[in-house]
């Protein structure tokens, strides 16, 4: 656990990655107590909107249910100023009140509205593991929580085949005996793969429209040739660079 | 349910609701169970007739039947063992409750589990936390449904069953799964005694008889003939006699019992139960048509020919059931043949007992055989010169009445209580009553082990009946029922709907009434819990319907997915949690994850996920936060308990859309909603590729966004997958599994011998001793 003096606006240019190894702090949560329950993970004091910010994605507020009790506007204005910023935007309650359920129903409506998501815990200690893993999995994928996969390749091709909605196990098995290869599935017609026993024209037509399909959707389709064709439309000069590099460092 | 009875006295005005209960036990559980059955019946009303009544007690008194109780020793082994599967089955409950001292396990208790509502506490008390219990907690649940069986199987079963039971648990491969209970000194001392039950010390087999077979013996021969000649001087025939047990099995056994003779019976037994037999004692070898050859030297053990018992023996007066016991072994289903599922036997005497008196045992010859006769005979036509034996469970199939139907229709003057049950006490009771005064008294003989589980249990059910009883009246006396109670008026349904500002304002909506009775959509699968109920109570319509996305959809937009902290839990560790968000978020724009609290619990115990002290709930708050990372459109609620949730359902709908039935049926999973704009890729396509080979979820968004489409994806070659990807490896797998043709693996997964609840077929277990 480090703390470390406020960076100046000075320091702003320096490379994003210096700072987001660790767990950004706001000034204003000197004296909170779960600070020192911040072990696992490096955190510093940091100019930011949100109380604590992790990454580039996600943020916590923090709020006490007392102090809400007692200041209950001061909430909004926290809201108000942070805005949509932020991808995951964290509510983090402490319930430190022995009869929660009036002022909790309160923030959670105020969540709903607000699009926060609410996360509860019930000392500080508990406040801190719940920053602790949001700097530990933020970047990580989500095979932890999702359905456990089988690692053979002839299992997977079957259950990638019944994904696809009308489309079952026995059907699947027929596809590859059928065909052999996946690509051998992907190029025949509609007409074929109807032929095939067990698949009837309806099951053929929905599998050969969900394999033929484009990954994108329609609408992205165009947004990204677009994008591609404007991004290296301007050309950029070297003195421009420079002179833009000299405005940052005189703010 | 409950809210199906909601709308019958809306509709009717007339007419009246009557509800009988006999087991008072049931309302034992819970809070105010029998007020909640109550309002929920719309019954205003309670009337309470126990045993104790003075009533009855009178009504009764009249005219008794003769009641001997004998009580029956058993052997030292018997009793031996006896202490030391009670010794391990309060190991095992100290152990269970030491990890997990915040659950109310106070029925969960030694003399608890060898009732028969044992499997109905466990599941009442457990079942809503079971994902918060650690696998330790769920092994020690499980060693105590077996050790019940075992103990159950001391008292009712022979002992050569009994022994290949136990044998079962005398595997290395059990030891692994097991909970500790093997290790202990009780443990190694039972396998010895229940050994010993059935070889002598010079290892031959010498099966000790049941203690109540002698008894039951000595009744049908001796005593009953006694008390025959005492009153009808001498007629034995036209006696009928009903022998009355638990189960199925046990009426087999009886029945082959009083057949085959003791010895003959155990040795057949011990074939079917696979036990090796080296050698047997001497009075064995007096079996008369010795169809078995015993290779001393040869440890396999050879089927004897039973071909001949394998044939259906007596009819039976109602069908064959098919399900088996009524009394429910999980741990322990073996194959029986089918006369096994039988549940009743008619038995005559072949000879009359004075030739045979002097022989103070059966000899391997039967003197009872059975009545052949043609199917779906009534037993009143049994026209005999012979006395009768009818050997029945209490219920047969389920059917409670059952015995009061076969009293009053084959009226017998013995009864004999093989096991005990309070109920068929009361029946046997009733029917004496009811009987003319010219009908000779009956004599009921209770035929109980002395000092065991067996006869505890009986007298543990008696205490229950009282308890529950005395916990009904205090509950009557201080009870209030409010009038409006049998919804035959509007005020019921009043009392909870919150005001509606009625006043017409020309700011909204030009001054029209824009009233929408409120409806909420809910899933059918949601009506087990109390929430649509009290929906419906706070004036918000519900509209029943099988969807499947989400649990309930307030508005077009909202929609909820209800989990308990149990089920949050299973849930996250099984992967469907995340399934159902990510198919919440693709249709919806505010798609809420609802975790409800239990009610009942302490507040200051909310915070912590699992029950179990030997678990840790750091895991599952991961997960949890893992789960709002990857969906952070996902609102979480958290709720303490079904009315604040109720509350805030209503108040998320003010001034909102109701939900289109229709639209929601429609959203299949398939597609995300046309409107839905939150969806970059294709979901069908996209979840196909996701499960491939190769594709990871670190991968997929690359491959997405470059890939274009799979017809593209199968002309690129090895190096341009690579491109894409920026992983070698994966890249290679994703080329040959789209372009070359994948093999099935070999089936070498080990087969799980213990599985939850079953144990694999006889030949695994195989007794090498």
């Amino acid at each position: 656990m480090v703390t470390r003096k406020t960076r100046t606006s000075k320091d702003i240019f320096k490379p994003a990655t210096s700072k987001t190894h660790c767990v950004l702090v706001n000034q204003k949560q000197r004296g909170n107590p779960l600070l020192k329950f911040i072990t696992s993970v490096p955190w510093e004091y940091d100019d930011i909107i949100p109380d604590y910010e992790v990454g580039k994605t996600i943020c916590l507020l923090f709020l006490s249910l007392r102090y809400h009790n007692l200041n209950p506007d001061y909430i909004h204005n926290r809201l108000k100023e942070l805005g949509k910023k932020y991808e995951l935007r964290v509510l983090l309650v402490q319930v430190d009140l022995k009869d929660p359920h009036v002022p909790l129903k309160n923030l959670t409506r105020i969540c709903l509205l607000t699009d926060m998501t609410l996360m509860l815990a019930w000392s500080p200690e508990e406040a801190a593991r719940i920053i602790e893993n949001y700097k530990i999995y933020e970047n990580k994928p989500p095979d932890r929580i999702m359905e456990k996969i089988e690692n053979d390749p002839h299992q997977k091709i079957i259950n990638a085949l019944s994904s696809i909605k009308p489309v079952n196990k026995t059907d699947a098995m027929t596809l590859i005996t059928t065909f052999g290869t996946l690509e051998n599935i992907i190029k025949v017609s509609e007409r074929r793969l109807a032929e095939c026993p067990g698949i009837g024209a309806t099951k053929a037509k929905k599998l050969y429209k969900a394999l033929h399909e484009p990954f994108l959707k329609r609408g992205n389709l165009n947004k990204d040739k677009e994008t591609k064709s404007q991004e290296f439309d301007v050309e950029i000069s070297e003195a421009d660079i420079a002179s833009l590099d000299k405005q940052v460092q005189s703010e | 349910m409950l809210c199906t009875m909601k709308l019958v006295p809306v509709q009717l005005k007339t007419g009246f609701i009557k509800a009988f209960s006999n087991s008072p036990v049931s309302f034992t559980f819970g809070y105010h169970q029998v007020e909640k059955v109550m309002r929920a019946l719309f019954v205003t009303e309670l009337f309470l007739w126990p045993r104790f009544h003075g009533t009855i007690i009178k009504s009764l008194k009249s005219r008794q039947a003769q009641v001997v109780e004998l009580h029956v020793n058993l052997t030292t082994n018997m009793s031996n063992i006896q202490t030391c599967l009670l010794d391990i089955m309060n190991y095992t409950v100290k152990q269970l409750k030491s990890i997990n001292r915040t659950l109310d396990m106070k029925e969960i208790t030694t003399e608890n589990c060898v009732t028969k509502k044992f499997h109905k506490i466990l599941q009442s008390q457990l079942d809503c936390v079971w994902h918060q219990l650690s696998t330790r907690t769920k092994e020690y649940i499980q060693d105590l449904k077996v050790l019940r069986s075992m103990i159950i199987n001391l008292i009712h079963d022979d002992s050569v069953s009994f022994y290949a039971l136990v044998s079962k648990y005398r595997t290395p491969e059990y030891a692994k799964v097991n909970s500790g209970w093997i290790l202990l000194d009780s443990a190694e001392q039972l396998f010895r005694l229940a050994k010993g039950r059935v070889y002598n010390n010079k290892n031959e087999f010498d099966p000790e008889p049941t203690p109540k077979w002698k008894c039951l013996n000595d009744l049908l021969l001796e005593e009953i003939p006694e008390e025959v000649k005492k009153k009808q001087a001498g007629n034995i025939n036209n006696t009928k006699i009903l022998i009355l047990c638990q189960d199925n099995r046990t009426c087999s056994q009886l029945n082959h019992y009083l057949t085959m003779g003791p010895n003959k019976y155990l040795f057949y037994t011990a074939f079917r139960r696979d036990l090796t037999i080296n050698a047997v004692a001497s009075k064995y070898k007096k079996l008369k048509n010795p169809c078995v050859k015993i290779d001393n030297k040869d440890e396999k053990p050879i089927k004897i020919n039973n071909k001949e018992e394998k044939e259906p023996k007596s009819n039976t007066k109602q069908n064959v059931t098919h399900d088996t016991m009524k009394y429910e072994l999980e741990d322990n289903e073996e194959e029986f043949n089918a006369d096994e599922s039988k549940s009743n036997y008619v038995l005559t005497l072949t000879q009359m007992a004075s030739q045979i008196k002097g022989a103070k045992e059966l000899p391997n010859e039967s003197i009872f055989e059975p009545i052949s006769q043609i199917d779906n005979l009534d037993i009143t036509q049994i026209e005999t010169e012979k006395p009768i034996i009818l050997i029945q469970t209490f219920k047969e199939s389920g059917n409670f009445f059952s015995l009061e139907k076969t009293l009053e229709s084959f009226r017998p003057e013995y009864i004999i209580l093989y096991h005990n049950d309070v109920s068929a006490v009361r029946q046997i009771e009733l029917f004496e009553a009811r009987k003319g005064p010219d009908e000779l008294v009956s004599k009921v003989y209770f035929i109980v082990y002395d000092k065991t589980v067996e006869e505890q249990a009986y007298l543990t059910s008696l205490k229950r009946e009282k308890q529950s009883f005395e916990l009904l009246i205090e509950t009557k006396s201080v009870m209030v029922v409010p009038s409006y109670q049998d919804g035959k008026t509007e005020e019921y349904f009043n009392l909870n709907v919150e005001d509606e500002n009625d006043s017409v304002d020309t700011r909204k909506a030009g001054g029209q009434v824009t009233k929408e009775k409120p409806v909420v959509i809910v899933d059918m699968r949601e009506f087990r819990s109390d929430l649509p109920a009290l929906l419906h109570k706070k004036g918000i319509n519900i509209e029943p319907v099988t969807i499947a996305i989400g649990d309930y959809i307030l508005t077009p937009d909202i929609c909820v997915e209800r989990k308990s902290i149990s089920d949050l839990i299973g849930s996250l560790n099984s992967g469907r949690l995340y399934t159902q968000c990510t198919q919440m978020c693709r249709n919806y724009s505010r798609p809420i994850l609802l975790i409800e609290f239990d009610q009942n619990k302490p507040f200051n115990l909310q915070g912590h996920f699992v029950v179990s002290s030997d678990l840790s709930g750091a895991d599952v708050q991961q997960k949890l936060q893992l789960l709002t990372i990857h969906f952070p459109r996902l609102k979480l609620v958290w709720s303490p308990s079904p009315y604040a949730t109720a509350e805030l359902f209503y108040e998320l709908k003010q001034g909102r859309k109701n939900p289109n039935v229709a639209e929601v049926l429609a959203l299949s999973g398939d597609n995300t909603a046309d409107d839905m704009n939150y969806e970059r890729y294709n979901i069908v396509v996209h979840d196909f590729v996701q499960k491939l080979p190769g594709v990871t979820s670190k991968n997929i968004t690359r491959i997405m966004n470059k890939g274009i489409s799979l017809d593209n994806l199968i002309t690129l070659n090895q190096e341009e997958l690579e491109t894409i990807i920026e992983n070698k490896n994966e890249a290679e797998t994703l080329y040959s599994i789209l372009h070359v043709k994948a093999t099935p693996a070999d089936l070498n997964k080990e087969d799980k011998l213990f599985g939850k609840k079953k144990f694999g077929g006889k030949n695994l277990f195989y007794n090498k001793k």
